[in-house]
Order: C-alpha cells, then structure tokens, then sequence
C-alpha cells in the first residue's frame, strides 16, 4: 500500500517568550531570512514601528519577508503605517510599488487622508495609482471625489483612470459632467471612455 | 397571485455587466453572460434579503459592503455541495503534471506529504487516495503521508467514519464504488478500512499560528474553496500559511473559482494542461 499514516503533527505552542522590541527591530536586518520574517510578523504587536518595517522594504529581497512586513503593516492600520508606504509608489520596482498599493487599498479608511495628498502629485503616475486606491475604498465620499477630478484633471490618462472608476460607482446625476469633460480630451479614446462609462451608469 | 417579476426589467444587461466586473475586481469569481440567470437569480435574493427595491439601490450597498453584504453574497454565489473526485481535472493535473516534478526531486522510497484542507467529511482526501490509486502508476513507488484537516470536529468525525449517500458517489465509476465502498445500509456506502486507515484526519484552523505551525515541508497543499469566504487580512495571512507549510517549489491547488494571485505575491502561477496552480518558488 502506497499510504503510510503517521501520527498528526500537534499543535505546537508558541517557542519562547515574544522578543522585545529592540531585538525585534534588530532582527529585521538580519542575515537570516526567517529571523527577519519572524520580526516583520511580531512586529505588527507594534504600531509605532510602520516606518521602521517599511523603510526595510526596498532592500529586502526575500519575498516571504516582504510580504510579512506589508502583512503586518495592513495589521497595524493606522495612518503612520499608511504613509511610511507612499514613497514606495515613486520607486522603480514595480513588483514592490503594486504590493504598496494593494496594501494601501486593503488598510482602506486609513489610506483615503493620503490619496487625497497623491492626487495633487505633479506626476500624474503617481495620481492614477492614487486613484487605483480611492475607488478600492468603501466610503461615501468616493464618487465626489473620483467626480472632481473628472472635472478638474488636465491629463488625459489620470481622466480616464477616474472615469473608468466612476463607472462602478456613478449614478446617473453624474452623466452631465461626465459629457462635459468630454470637452477636453474629445479624441478617439476620450469619446470611448465617456460612452462606456455611461452605459455602465445608466444600467 | 401575481406573475413573478421577469428579472430583466430588475436588473438589465447593463447592469449585469457592471456587477460582472464589480464581483470579478472585488473576489476574483468571473460570470459569463450564459451564467447569467444563475447571477441575477441570486443577486435578486440578496435584493429581497436587505430590502432593496432596485438593483441600483442594492449595488450601492454591496460596493460599501454595507454588513458585509459582499461576503453574504459571496457565500450564495459559491456554496456547493461536495461529492466525490469534485474539480477532478485537478486530480488529473496531479497525476500528469505536479506529481512528475515533486518526484524529479526525490528516490522511490522517499515521502510525499499531501494535506487537503479543509477536508470537510472527507471526500477530497479519500478521492485523492482513489485517484492515486487509479490513475498514477507509480503510486506504489513512494511513501505517501496524506493529511486532511478541518476547523469543525462534526464534519472530521463524519470523514473518519466514512460513510456517504450515493449521491455523494455520483461522480465515480461504478467499478470503483464497487471497489473501494461496501453499502452499509440503504443508499449509504462506506468507504473501505484500508482507505479510512490511510488518512490522518486533524482538526486545524488555518488562521491559528500555533495550530498551523507544526504544519511543515508537505509538497502538495489542497486547499479549495475555503479562501473565498475568509476577508482579505484572514486570506492574505492563510496564504502565508500555506507557503510556510510548503517545501521549497511545493505546489498548492486552490478552487476553480480562486485565484492566489489576487492574494498574494508570495506564489508563481503555474499553468498546467489541466489548470492553474500555484507554486512556491524553489528559492525563496
């Protein structure tokens, strides 16, 4: 018979007191990846580290411990732990800038204070993902806002990040503004976006 | 009486295709248009349950997911029932394809570690003994360990005694009901000794560090249609979970309707003949 059966692994408890803070942090650098795991996890017990654990972000190279740090930081929820991920949109990895804002959307109310600052960025790269994480948040204020910049924004790309946003969210009262943005990006691609945004609108 | 409403004038295409897109951004689930009276008909429950007189109306309360009525509609659009070599093209995608490259790494002789969870009454883990058995010829040549787990000791001790109603059994061949199953009263079958021997049953919430954490170095996780019903924290901290109880390059194979991309980054994406699976990478 191909089956063997061995006894079930049992629950084990925990293997030591938890470390203190000081060795915690310490461990985050340290050589050993499990170690800087095991402190990136333990450290969510810590909100006053979110700048601590996020600073560690773009040097790390292990993606077990890069995603327990960004784990933790969505544990920690708080608006220092939203805003010690912001700088990470401006970098040149894009693996790391996706994982920060996927975590930014997951911390949700926390983040919204700080897409408002990324919406006024002058790149309007770093506006578009800023809008990425507005329209993952569930609040009220979502639609006037995304509607805002449909009104305001002056780059044809961060105008249709915002509208392909508003589609989901819209109700028909919005429709008129919509058309009336069409006014200045009336090309090819504007008059698509308007038409299948208020298709989705109005269904 | 009156004729029940026809659905199209509650929800229009339109509005089918925005929730289409709303619930495949939000959960991953993707609904085609032909799979539309299915949608409509559950989103209309939903409409009826939180007392929304329009779709508009309710869509709004989903998007907010106002008391978490985006899990609540979750839920109705994926129960299932579970019966015997369910998603079995995954079995298939086991024998041809992940088992040929567990082995690559290891001797005859050598341990494979495989842990279905949840396991629920045991049908996953004593399909997957069936499906070896059957279709895999060197099943004989290795050290099989299968683990299956579950958070409800109601449902771990119903998969110990092994006991199902035929339509549990639908799905199999009658030659191998004949085999592997004796009929113990009418209509319910158990599954032979030998088998139920084969299996070590435990029960594991795979959210508890401590419970998971002497859950280690098994190359095959199955682990389908649990992670859809947890929130995205609960989801994101399984998926840690399972990568840490998975040998370098271990695989693990979600429900048809899940997708650890959408997760988390800690997986590659393997596409296979017969599915996607998901892959700890050798070098971590």
């Amino acid at each position: 018979m191909a089956f063997v059966k061995k006894a079930p692994p049992a629950s084990l408890a925990p293997d030591q007191e938890p470390l203190a803070l000081p060795e915690l942090i310490r461990n985050l650098g340290a050589e050993n990846a499990g170690l800087r795991q095991q402190a990136a996890h333990d450290l969510a017990a810590h909100p006053e580290t979110a700048y601590a654990l996020a600073d560690r972000l773009p040097q790390e190279d292990s993606i077990a411990v890069r995603t327990a740090i960004l784990t933790s930081l969505i544990r920690i929820n708080t608006s220092e732990a939203a805003e010690s991920l912001l700088p990470l949109l401006s970098i040149g990895n894009a693996s790391l800038r996706n994982d920060a804002i996927s975590a930014l959307q997951q911390m949700q109310a926390v983040s919204l204070p700080h897409v408002k600052t990324l919406l006024n960025d002058e790149n309007p790269d770093i506006r578009i993902y800023g809008i990425y994480i507005l329209a993952a948040i569930q609040h009220a204020c979502v639609c006037t806002s995304l509607l805002r910049i449909i009104e305001t924004e002056t780059h044809i790309n961060v105008w249709g990040a915002a509208l392909d946003a508003l589609a989901e969210c819209g109700t028909p009262d919005v429709i008129p503004v919509i058309e009336s943005s069409l006014q200045r990006f009336d090309n090819e691609y504007g008059q698509f976006a308007v038409k299948f945004a208020i298709q989705r609108i109005s269904g | 009486m009156n004729d029940p409403v026809p659905v199209d004038s509650v929800i229009t295409l339109q509005g089918f295709r925005k929730f289409r897109d709303f619930f495949y951004a939000r959960t991953g689930i993707h609904f085609d248009e032909k799979k539309r009276y299915f949608v409509d008909k559950r989103l209309m429950e939903r409409m009826s349950a939180t007392g929304c007189e329009t779709f508009n109306d309710y869509f709004s309360l989903l998007r907010m997911n106002t008391e978490g009525e985006l899990q609540a509609l979750v839920n109705i659009m994926t129960t299932n029932e579970t019966y015997f070599f369910r998603e079995e093209y995954q079995f298939k995608c086991l024998v041809d394809s992940i088992l040929p490259e567990v082995i690559r790494q290891k001797q005859p002789g050598d341990t494979i570690r495989i842990w279905s969870i949840p396991s629920s009454s045991g049908e996953e883990p004593y399909s997957l003994c069936i499906f070896l058995l059957e279709h895999w010829d060197k099943v004989d040549d290795y050290d099989i360990e299968l683990y299956a787990s579950d958070i409800d000791t109601d449902v771990l001790k119903l998969a110990q005694q092994g006991i199902y109603q035929k339509r549990a059994l639908q799905y199999l061949p009658p030659a191998t009901v004949e085999k592997y199953f004796t009929e113990v009263s009418s209509g319910n079958y158990q599954i032979m000794t030998t088998l139920r021997e084969s299996v070590s049953f435990t029960r594991v919430n795979l959210t508890d560090a401590a419970q998971t954490r002497s859950y280690r170095n098994f190359d095959i996780i199955f682990c389908r249609n649990l992670l859809i019903y947890f929130d995205d924290m609960s989801r994101r901290e399984a998926a840690e979970t399972l990568y840490e109880a998975l040998v370098p390059g271990g695989f693990v194979c979600l429900g048809h309707s899940e997708s650890m991309s959408r997760i988390s980054p800690l997986f590659t994406s393997r596409k296979f003949p017969d599915g996607i699976i998901y892959q700890k990478p050798k070098t971590t």
